[in-house]
């Protein structure tokens, strides 16, 4: 019994399989979790070694060059990248996407272990982090407070970042930015002086003032007592009355040499926000964690958490990580639903009946729930890339549905009793449903083997699409079936209401049907003038729009936050940097009127907070981020309040470099060209990079040019004589630890509060630190006990310090990274680049290669086009294998060119750029363009058996196929539309996909249905020839 | 005793039996799967790309008396849909055992 009958004949099993389908699909929905982009490993390794007192070039030389060659031979490494500092050299070794990384990691230090004799002796054993773009923060929050702002990091500390850090998924939880607490002992150099003291002895006497002892144990009588000496301070003021010692029979009390000021840090990370001083919490996910289920953790705890803090503490949301992910699926899910409205819309009234409407379309919802399964399965989530192809598939899997219905209405019709005709009616049409299903899976089931970046993006896709296809062949050819020989009647009889509507709808289709028939029964008989004017159409729009072709990554998507990190000169006063920072967020506040929370945090973090130290922080660096709201709530986008903001740092020549972007890390963020200037020279480099930096930020096509190269920076050495040190009976170490003590602080002991601990730093007052003299008179004291002044010793000196060496593959480079403009595609930005690499004169022994987004989009479509090939090649094998010729498949492949065409001419009228949805479309094209020839050529055929003509064949498959083509393409193209012409959040990044697909789709179907009969007759004409000939 | 042979569209299926079961006609011979053509018009039964179709093919052996009426629903039956196509044809039995 074939498998329609038995579909037929058993209907609860069928009904129940399908069910069963349903309801697991229903409980994948609920439990699957939603993200932005499908997860991926990271594919970096960072290796980062120390050589103490080395300077950038020595390790270059003696360290870097090693470890890099050492480690050039990683398998699957894609990039080497270096940089060398001084004392630190860090490579960053970045590999294929899909490399497993642990393979790799171990790699690595089989390598490094292999090295590491030939190193210098004292540089430290090389170190693998594993770094991933998980690591980036999820959420940022901010803290206010006013009668609690001294207490507010303690209060985060205790309340806020330990509770969080045990929510599940949470990697990190850092405080910065409120004040931290620090007991401070000033001491006046002059009296030290005259006391004979020093900044490390006073050190060293608080710690030993500040003790708690363990005394062992007493026996008294039958008890046993332990014995301790409980010493330490239980009140900062304590330490005034420490004893330093006698001079001339005084005793000499710590509150005769220096002041205790119990307060906070001189030198920390401060935060505001909206102008108010506030701390920054900056929560990281733990890798492999879900964004939005860790965020949603993360809230249902700071709810109960904000209960407990004091009431003048408030903690303001900066950035939820979640938020945008949130809105972009719902929007997504959106599409879906009009998409299905839309799709169930066309069937009805192309059929005129509901429930032929209801069994059509009730493979939609079973279809897309069952590939919900595979998500739920192999642990996927719900996200741009998974949505977006099931909003591609639900105009597609009607198609079988509506294949199978119409020829069981057929049957239906010449009184065929409802089961047979559903069994036959189905049978007759199950091979070329499968063999165009076949071909759809040729296009779907080669992306799921690509590898790189495109194969993670897409193998979800791909897998999706293919077991929607799979489910919905499936079902129409049994679940169809079944549902036709119950609920189908044959000539039913309609309503007034029914006649009304639809006579008008029927006779439209019917005139359509006759025009096109004599458009065919034209066409073939002008074979030449068809064949000739679709070449023209083809080549005139290539040539026409093919050079002007815009091409980009990825879409650059509104996003609710920007943020900017400024650079001052390096060594600029945290006082300087505070008065740029309120004057820079004031006139940001001011123009930007859509901002609703806005942090700044500058200043040098602290040593233990973990993101703050993963980013470049100093004194001289500001860094603001702003939180504008979700798109709909504004007008301008956050590109164009991005440029608002670069506009305003412009304003300040102070600022030496700045860097301002919208959106948040990676994809979706504005497209970045980086010219990669390669040469050993520091100026020669230093020149060319300057020099196109400007040229770049001249053109239109960037809106922000940053070196990555820093500037020589200037700092102070103690520059110490060795014969003076001598002479005084001193070493180096022991003026350099005097030095620093005064200078920076000696921290040996902590007072304890509450379980808390803060530093006691000893060193000199504010005000004997100020000037280069102040240094030079810092007194250090030899093994006589004779004070010794730095200026005896030695020199305070200005020097440069040379910046960073940074390197890639080997060869020093700058970067020179261009944030291409808003509404500019980054084709254009590459095309302006090049212009002005080849106009600016650039010495022999430099390179220059454009990378960045450029390079990763290139090899992209590299991949793609590759796959492309591939794809028309199966697609032509099912089919040449379907009709058992090698002629007909091809005349159909005549549909491929021309759905090119429409993506030209969808990507020139809307004013896109093709990116990487747009080649997914076209990918996607290659499937469905040539279903409309198959059915078109496979009548034709048919009706050529029958003892039909071939000219005649052509016309009468042309006029009744049309209906059957255009309902099939016109659930796909309207089905497509809500993707296309999508307003909601995040549909910067598929409506490519829609437009593409809707243009080619919708041009190569008009074209072909008249081009393909011709060609057909042209090729059978011809065969039929020579045929004849034969005989 | 006559020899009845029906040819019928495979969509007739087992009404055709059914006829002969309300006529009180037990035995007959199906073949299923078969290809035919009429001879006038109505489209081939080849089961090819061309003429997708097929016919079933009953042979059965019934009493005289019962040959009117299975003929005339049968003929029913045709008229009913006349797209599908259903022939029968009968002629004597010499012997039986």
């Amino acid at each position: 019994m074939s498998i329609y009958r038995k579909a037929v004949n058993n209907p609860v099993t069928t009904t129940l399989i399908f069910v069963a389908f349903m309801v697991f699909g229903i409980f994948s929905l609920i439990n699957t979790s939603i993200a932005q982009f499908p997860e991926f490993d990271s594919n970096t390794i960072m290796v980062m070694s120390s050589y103490q007192g080395a300077n950038a070039a020595d390790i270059e030389t003696n360290l870097t060059k090693i470890l890099e060659n050492a480690l050039n031979g990683v398998e699957n490494l894609k990039e080497l990248t270096s940089k060398s500092k001084e004392n630190i050299s860090l490579l960053t070794l970045e590999f294929e996407y899909g490399t497993d990384i642990e393979e790799a990691t171990n790699n690595v230090r089989d390598k490094l272990d292999m090295v590491n004799s030939q190193l210098p002796d004292g540089v430290t054993v090389p170190v693998i982090f594993k770094f991933s773009a998980d690591d980036m923060p999820i959420m940022m929050l901010s803290a206010t407070a006013t009668e609690s702002a001294a207490a507010l990091d303690k209060i985060l500390d205790d309340r806020v970042a330990t509770p969080l850090a045990r929510v599940s998924g949470v990697g990190t939880v850092s405080v910065s930015g409120a004040p931290t607490r620090e007991i401070k002992v000033y001491c006046d150099p002059n009296k030290l002086q005259a006391y004979g003291l020093s900044v490390s002895t006073i050190s060293s006497l608080i710690a030993a003032e500040n003790r708690n002892l363990p005394s062992g144990n007493i026996d008294i009588g039958s008890e046993t007592y332990t014995l301790r000496v409980q010493k330490e301070f239980s009140d900062p003021s304590e330490l005034l009355d420490i004893v330093l010692g006698s001079v001339n029979g005084r005793t000499v009390y710590l509150r005769d040499v220096a002041s205790v000021v119990d307060g906070s840090q001189e030198r920390e990370q401060e935060s505001y926000t909206n102008g108010s001083r506030s701390a920054r919490i900056i929560i990281q996910k733990q890798s492999g964690a879900n964004t939005v289920n860790v965020i949603k953790g993360v809230k249902k705890a700071l709810k109960k958490i904000e209960k407990d803090l004091p009431s003048d503490v408030d903690i303001i949301m900066v950035r939820d990580g979640s938020e945008e992910i949130i809105h972009t699926i719902n929007s997504l899910k959106e599409t879906i639903l009009i998409t299905f409205l839309v799709v169930m819309l066309v069937v009805f009234i192309f059929l005129g009946n509901w429930k032929s409407t209801f069994i059509i379309v009730l493979s939609i919802p079973m279809a897309l729930l069952a590939s919900l399964v595979y998500l739920f399965a192999t642990g996927n989530t719900l996200n741009i890339i998974s949505m977006s192809a099931l909003s591609i598939a639900i105009g597609m899997v009607v198609d079988d549905a509506i294949v199978v219905l119409e020829n069981v209405s057929t049957h239906l019709s010449r009184g065929e009793k409802p089961k047979e005709a559903a069994v036959h009616g189905t049978a007759e049409v199950g091979i070329s449903v499968i063999a165009s299903t076949l071909t759809m899976l040729c296009v779907f089931l080669p992306l799921t083997m690509i590898s790189g970046m495109a194969g993670i993006m897409f193998k979800q896709l791909g897998w999706i699409v293919s077991i929607i296809m799979i489910v919905s062949t499936t079902a129409a050819l049994t679940l169809v079936p079944m549902l036709c020989s119950r609920w189908l009647k044959p000539n039913e009889e309609h309503g007034r209401l029914y006649r009304m509507f639809f006579t008008p709808i029927d006779k439209f289709l019917d005139k359509i049907s006759h025009g096109y028939s004599r458009v065919i029964g034209w066409a073939v008989t002008h074979r030449k003038t068809v064949i000739f004017g679709a070449f023209g159409i083809f080549m005139a729009v290539l040539m026409l729009l093919g050079p002007g072709l815009k091409t980009e990554f990825f879409p650059h998507a509104d996003s609710d936050t920007v943020s900017a990190t400024i650079e001052l000169p390096m060594g600029t006063a945290q006082a300087v940097t505070a008065d740029l920072s309120e004057r820079i967020t004031g006139q940001i506040l001011e123009q930007v009127p859509e901002t609703r929370v806005l942090n700044a945090t500058f200043g040098q973090a602290d040593t233990d907070n973990i993101f703050a130290n993963m980013q470049s922080n100093g004194t001289h660096i500001l860094s603001v981020n702003m939180n504008i709201g979700r798109p709909a709530s504004r007008e301008r986008t956050s590109a164009e309040i991005a440029d608002v903001v670069r506009a305003i740092l412009r304003e300040y020549p102070e600022i030496r470099k700045a860097n301002v972007n919208d959106g948040g890390m990676g994809m979706g963020g504005a497209s970045t060209v980086d010219i990669e200037v390669y040469g050993y020279s520091f100026e020669e480099t230093d020149r060319v990079a300057k020099e196109l930096q400007a040229k770049l930020l001249a053109t239109p096509e960037y809106s922000q040019v940053i070196l990555s190269r820093d500037e020589y920076t200037p700092e102070y050495q103690m520059d110490f004589d060795r014969t003076k040190l001598a002479m005084h009976g001193l070493n180096s170490t022991t003026a350099g630890s005097a030095f620093s003590a005064a200078m920076s602080g000696s921290v040996t002991s902590f007072y304890r509060e509450d379980g808390d601990e803060y530093s006691i730093r000893v060193r000199y007052a504010p005000e004997f630190r100020t000037s280069i003299e102040d240094m030079e008179n810092i007194i250090v004291y030899n093994a006589q006990g004779q004070p010794v002044r730095m200026k005896e010793l030695g020199n305070v000196v200005e020097t440069l310090v040379p910046p960073t060496i940074e390197r890639k593959d080997r060869d020093r480079l700058i970067t020179v990274k261009g944030i291409v403009a808003n509404k500019v595609a980054l084709s254009e930005a590459v095309n302006a680049a090049q212009q002005i690499i080849n106009d600016t004169p650039i010495p022999s022994e430099l390179s220059i290669v454009i990378a960045g987004d450029y390079e990763d989009q290139q090899k992209m479509f590299h991949d793609l086009l590759i796959l492309i090939v591939l794809i028309i090649l199966l697609v032509y094998m099912v089919m040449a294998s379907q009709f058992e010729s090698f002629m007909s498949p091809f005349v159909i492949m005549f549909s491929v060119p021309f759905a090119l065409t429409g993506v030209l001419l969808g990507l020139w009228t809307s004013g896109q750029a093709l990116g990487m949805m747009g080649m997914v479309g076209i990918i996607i094209l290659l499937g469905i363009v040539v279903k409309n020839g198959i059915v078109l050529i496979d009548y034709t055929i048919l009706c050529r058996e029958r003892g039909m003509s071939v000219v005649e064949a052509s016309v009468t498959a042309a006029r009744s196929r049309l209906r059957p083509i255009l309902m099939t393409t016109l659930t796909t193209v309207l089905g497509m539309l809500p993707m296309a012409v999508g307003r909601g959040e995040g549909s910067e990044m598929w409506r490519p996909l829609g437009v593409t697909v809707c243009w080619g789709l919708s041009i190569s179907t008009l074209i072909t249905l008249i081009l393909i009969p011709s060609v057909y007759c042209v090729f059978a004409t011809r065969q039929e020839k020579k045929a004849n000939k034969k005989k | 005793m006559k020899a009845l042979f029906i040819a019928y569209n495979q969509a007739f299926n087992e009404e055709i039996a059914e006829i002969l079961e309300k006529n009180g006609q037990r035995g007959f011979t199906r073949w299923t799967d078969i290809q035919g053509r009429g001879s006038v018009d109505g489209t081939p039964h080849m089961g090819s790309h061309a003429w997708p179709e097929m016919s079933h093919a009953i042979l059965s052996c019934v009493e005289d008396d019962k040959v009117e009426p299975i003929m005339a629903q049968l003929k029913e039956a045709d008229m009913a849909a006349k797209d599908l196509g259903l022939r029968a044809f009968v002629w004597n039995v010499e012997m039986f055992y």
